[in-house]
């Protein structure tokens, strides 16, 4: 022991602690008398008005623009009903399950999953968003109703707003309140109940970009709930509204698009019905998706207004409108595919643009199968050029069976074609180029020689997507590169950084095809719209050098898909598009009209109403793009700032 | 006992010493009240847990009598075997701890669930009193110095992997209060703390909204102690290597930061500006500021407080107590229960030098540092003084394992101050 029980030095070290016990003492009396004495009167008056709750400001969305500063998506105010799930009154769940009933009753839905919500929020003693994005029309007979029912309160927050209504639906997507999951998630900042997330196309894609950073105030409530002061001691963090994101579509092309793809059809068992189908136009030097349209389509505006049962039921349809058909749907590729046939055969070396097979008859035989061509009288002898020009398939099946089965595949494969391309959109599909392992597996066996005739023209178990097919074209008339598509053009950050940057485009691959042959390409795909017997005549516009190729996918479910890509001018390329329409039936009758109308408006050239056979009736909100004699896509800057502040 | 005995009274009387017995017994009173205010008297409250508190006050009662009982040195004797228990415990906790809100703290066994840090603090400080108060344990011998530290720091490392950062701090505070009381020299406390001290003045360049040049006052400090040292006529190297050791802790510091959980980086960031956090922990010391200034001086009477019975305060009957207790009771009762931790640490101090038996001395003063550190860190938690670490406050919050511990603790407290005067 160093000190007995008597020595100084204990003493000493008992007075020092004793000095720290009542110096901690008197620092909490102190505290004590300021919080209590000093303060008090401030605090019991806080207390008396019972609680002081963070209340969300709710930031801004960005706004989304077209390439050329018109606005596609941005935020008007709407009305929200909010409860406050965790108020003293809703202790017990029943009077919960009244309240909320009632709300629902007098909005007119269905109260079950309200009250689901409800409860779920008041275990958490959160507020729970019953309504929002109301007018001020629907929230008027609720007025009255408000009064007696605690914790309710009308909250005004943003609305997205999509001014022009369907246009461009699918590539911007929309914006639904944030689920469960996306709460209990880690993203940084994290989302707060009743919040806005992007759910599909550039909304969910550029969520990052899009949102902001909600503020916050803090609130005094009342005994019922309600907002009654803002708490003096802390100042509101203001909201940080999201950044704005500049598209590389063409409002004014996307338009065309799909007017030309909003009409009614004959269907299947008789009737009407809409037509499905998609067109995309792409910039093929830089990989910029001037017009994305798929049909049917829907209106985005009605998800921020909150959809009713029988709506929802209709979006998810049997027609599936919320289907982005551009990259979410895969099509056998028919005829249009003779493009990679002919290449395979070219870069082989087996076949030359001068060679010529056994005339055609309507049919060939090989082995003891008969493979008819779509021509029944026959094509006769033809060259490369003239074969590819009528799409004649029976020069096709004799390419196919001298190539064979590995070699198309194998060509098929190294163009990429079943691949994502990797656009700035989400739930891209694959396409589907199979393998000789994925033959084997499915048959047993190696393929037969069939397999390979079908291959040829396209037809047989391979699935593209539009956009695949036509970024691969975009590649071939171009310098053999693949640019990855995408409709993000550009966004500048908070401190002026250029975060989406408009540009050459991201070279995703190099195309094993010579200049030379692809030379021969172009020549090929002008002399389908040019040459007299050519498919594809219905694409030729006044003036412009027209290229294109032509497809009629045999649809087991019913009519064949017509297809068309279309690339113009052929002196150097500006456009390629591509047109699918489900069971409209001949490519160059049906969609071949689609795809030179939508280049038309692109490069600029008026066509007289009279060279329009059966064109459907334009939407008014094209007219103004008309009389423009430029070439839309001519690489215009992005829009000055100061135009762009409409949306908010 | 025959009662009205003038000498079994004074017996009685010296067994149970009143200077300490009383606060601790008020301090019971005003604990089990506010806990009823707390739960039963709110909208919706049961009295279910008023029950289990009273029950464990009982609990505790038993295990304060037992420990009173057991003669010191026994304890003494028995106490390398409790720390072994108790640390295999907190292993066991480790490996098979049942996980609540993100920190793995309890054993289940059966319907009883244990929180094996309560125990482990009161026999790690039985342990240390026997470790240190056998002969020959000079402090001033590095060997002996090493040898405390690392009885210290070993369940400190164990508890703060539960993660339980206050609870683990509670070892080191009682161990060098300890060392402290066994003639730890004041220039040895100085050089083992001046690494906390860096550590706190280099992590203001992690607090919100201090001047960058605050984050470096570390350095004239260190430069201050060093040149005072010097001239105390330390050597050049030991100089040396107390600079390199700052400079060591100040840059370890950002990394420690970034290695803590979230929530503790929350907590220490809303402790300087609660409003930067206003959900989380910054919500709940705003409350608790509310609660406890709405009290005024004479408080809103028992059962009446407001933002209790709107069940506002987080955690009301356990971390957040006090806040109950200020809030009804006001400046008039929350300064009595101060004073009454006060006069029992004041107590616990006056024993302590007054112990025969080293052992029964240094567990004196360990007990108290035990009861005097929960009690600051919770009550200038629910001041708005400290950052938010979920300590519980001594003898008033409910929680079965820590006020049955506590308890004990104090048991211990009482039959060693009965036998005060033996060796």
């Amino acid at each position: 022991m160093l000190f007995g029980e008597r020595s100084v030095e204990r003493v000493r070290r008992e007075r020092a602690l004793a000095i720290l016990v009542v110096a901690l003492i008197v620092l909490f009396a102190l505290r004590l008398i300021h919080l209590q004495v000093v303060s008090g009167p401030r605090y019991a008056d806080l207390a008396r008005r019972n609680l002081l709750r963070p209340d969300p400001i709710r930031a801004l969305r960005g706004c989304i623009y077209d390439r050329h500063g018109t606005l596609l998506a941005g935020n008007l105010v709407g009305l929200g009903l909010r409860l406050e799930a965790g108020h003293p009154a809703y202790a017990q769940p029943e009077p919960l399950r009244a309240a909320v009933g009632e709300i629902a009753a007098a909005l007119g839905v269905d109260p079950e999953p309200l009250v689901e919500k409800a409860l779920r929020s008041r275990r958490r003693f959160e507020p729970v968003v019953l309504a929002d994005n109301l007018e001020s029309h629907q929230i008027a007979p609720l007025i009255e109703r408000i009064e007696p029912i605690p914790g309710l309160d009308v909250e005004r927050q943003p609305r997205r707003w999509y001014p022009l209504g369907t246009l461009g639906a699918h590539v911007l997507g929309h914006v639904g309140e944030v689920s469960e999951e996306e709460l209990a998630g880690s993203r940084q900042p994290p989302y707060r109940p009743g919040g806005r997330a992007g759910r599909a196309g550039v909304e969910a894609q550029y969520e990052w970009l899009l949102r902001g950073i909600d503020g916050e105030t803090y609130v005094t409530v009342d005994a019922f709930g309600r907002k009654t002061d803002l708490f003096p001691g802390v100042p509101p963090v203001p909201a940080l509204p999201g950044l704005d994101l500049t598209l590389t579509l063409d409002a004014r092309v996307q338009a065309v698009a799909e007017s030309l793809l909003t009409q009614m059809v004959p269907a299947g068992g008789g009737g009407l019905e809409p037509m499905r189908g998609s067109i995309v136009v792409l910039d093929p030097w830089s990989g910029e998706i001037l017009a994305c349209a798929s049909a049917p389509g829907f209106d985005p505006n009605s998800f921020a207004a909150g959809l009713s049962g029988a709506e929802w039921a209709a979006l998810q349809g049997p027609t599936r409108p919320l289907l982005n058909r551009a990259l979410q749907a895969a099509y056998p590729p028919a005829s249009v595919f003779k493009i990679i046939s002919s290449l395979a055969g070219l870069e082989s070396g087996r076949l030359q643009p001068a060679t010529t097979y056994r005339g055609c008859s309507g049919s060939y035989r090989a082995g003891n199968r008969s493979f008819g061509c779509w021509r029944h009288e026959g094509h006769g002898v033809l060259d490369l050029r003239g074969a590819f020009a009528t799409s004649c398939d029976v020069y096709y099946y004799q390419l196919g069976q001298q190539l064979g089965v590995a070699r198309l595949l194998d060509f098929t494969d190294r163009m990429r074609l079943g691949r994502r391309t990797g656009v700035d959109l989400p739930d891209e599909r694959r396409g589907l180029v199979p393998s000789m392992a994925w033959y084997r597996e499915r048959l047993g066996h190696d393929p037969t020689e069939g397999y390979a005739l079908n291959l040829a023209i396209g037809q047989g178990e391979l699935m593209l997507t539009p956009l695949a097919f036509a970024s691969c074209v975009g590649g071939l008339v171009t310098d053999g590169r693949v640019r990855r598509p995408h409709v993000a053009r550009s966004a500048v950050g908070r401190q002026g950084r250029q975060l989406i940057e408009p540009g050459e485009g991201e070279v995703l691959w190099e195309l094993p095809v010579t200049a030379g042959h692809r030379r021969t390409l172009m020549e090929m795909l002008e002399a389908v719209v040019a040459d007299d017997n050519g498919t594809g005549k219905s694409a030729r516009i006044e003036g412009v050098r027209v290229g294109g190729k032509t497809g009629t996918a045999q649809n087991p479910h019913g009519r064949d898909h017509a297809l068309f890509v279309g690339v113009a001018p052929m002196e150097s390329p500006r456009i390629v598009v591509m047109v699918v329409l489900e069971c409209m039936g001949h490519g160059g009758s049906a969609a071949g009209p689609l795809a030179r109308r939508v280049m038309e408006v692109c490069l600029g050239v008026k066509s007289p109403p009279a060279d329009r056979p059966g064109e459907p009736a334009e939407s008014p909100r094209e007219a103004p793009g008309e009389a423009d004699g430029a070439g839309h896509i001519a690489r215009a800057a992005a829009p000055g700032a100061g135009a762009r502040g409409a949306g908010r | 006992m025959r009662p009205g005995s003038a000498r079994d009274w004074r017996r009685f009387w010296r067994a149970w010493d009143p200077l300490l017995a009383v606060p601790v017994l008020l301090l019971l009173l005003a604990g089990a009240l506010t806990v009823y205010s707390a739960t039963a008297l709110t909208e919706h409250g049961g009295t279910e847990l008023i029950v289990r508190h009273l029950f464990a006050i009982l609990l505790g009662a038993g295990a304060a009598y037992l420990m009173a009982k057991i003669p010191p040195r026994g304890l003494a004797d028995f106490s390398p075997l409790l720390f072994a228990g108790s640390l295999l415990l907190l292993l066991l906790v480790l490996l098979a701890g049942e996980v609540h809100g993100g920190a793995r703290r309890w054993l289940a066994c059966g319907p009883v669930r244990l929180q094996p840090s309560e125990p482990a603090k009161l026999a790690f400080l039985i342990y240390l009193a026997h470790f240190l108060s056998r002969p020959g344990r000079d402090l001033r011998r590095t060997s002996v110095l090493v040898r405390a530290l690392a009885v210290i720091l070993v369940p400190t490392i164990l508890v703060l992997r539960q993660p339980d950062l206050g609870t683990a701090l509670a070892f080191p505070a009682v161990g060098v209060v300890m060392l402290v009381w066994w003639g730890l020299p004041w220039l040895t406390l100085g050089l083992l703390l001046s690494p906390f001290a860096t550590g706190i003045l280099a992590g203001l360049r992690y607090a919100a909204d201090v001047p960058a040049l605050l984050g470096w006052l570390w350095v004239p400090v260190t430069a201050l102690g060093a040149l005072w040292l010097r001239r105390r006529g330390t050597g050049w190297v030991l100089v040396g290597a107390f600079v390199l050791l700052q400079l060591f802790v100040a840059l370890e510091v950002g990394r420690v930061w970034n290695g803590l959980e979230p929530y503790q980086q929350a907590r220490l960031r809303t402790f300087m500006h609660p409003e930067r956090d206003p959900s989380g922990a910054g919500y709940q010391v705003i409350q608790s500021k509310i609660a406890i200034g709405s009290g005024c001086t004479l408080g809103r009477g028992f059962g009446l407080g407001s933002q209790k019975a709107l069940a506002f305060l987080p955690r009301q009957h356990t971390d957040f107590i006090y806040s109950v207790v200020g809030e009804e009771f006001g400046f008039l009762g929350a300064t009595l229960v101060l004073g009454l931790y006060g006069a029992l640490l004041l107590r616990g101090c006056a024993l302590a030098r007054r112990m025969r038996s080293p052992f029964a001395s240094l567990a004196t003063v360990g007990v108290t540092t035990l009861v005097g550190y929960h009690a600051a860190v919770n009550i200038g938690m629910t001041l708005g003084l400290m950052p938010v670490t979920g300590l519980p406050l001594p003898l008033l919050s409910y929680g079965g394992s820590f006020l049955v511990t506590m308890m004990a603790a104090v048991g211990l407290l009482l039959g060693m101050a009965a036998r005060r005067y033996e060796r």
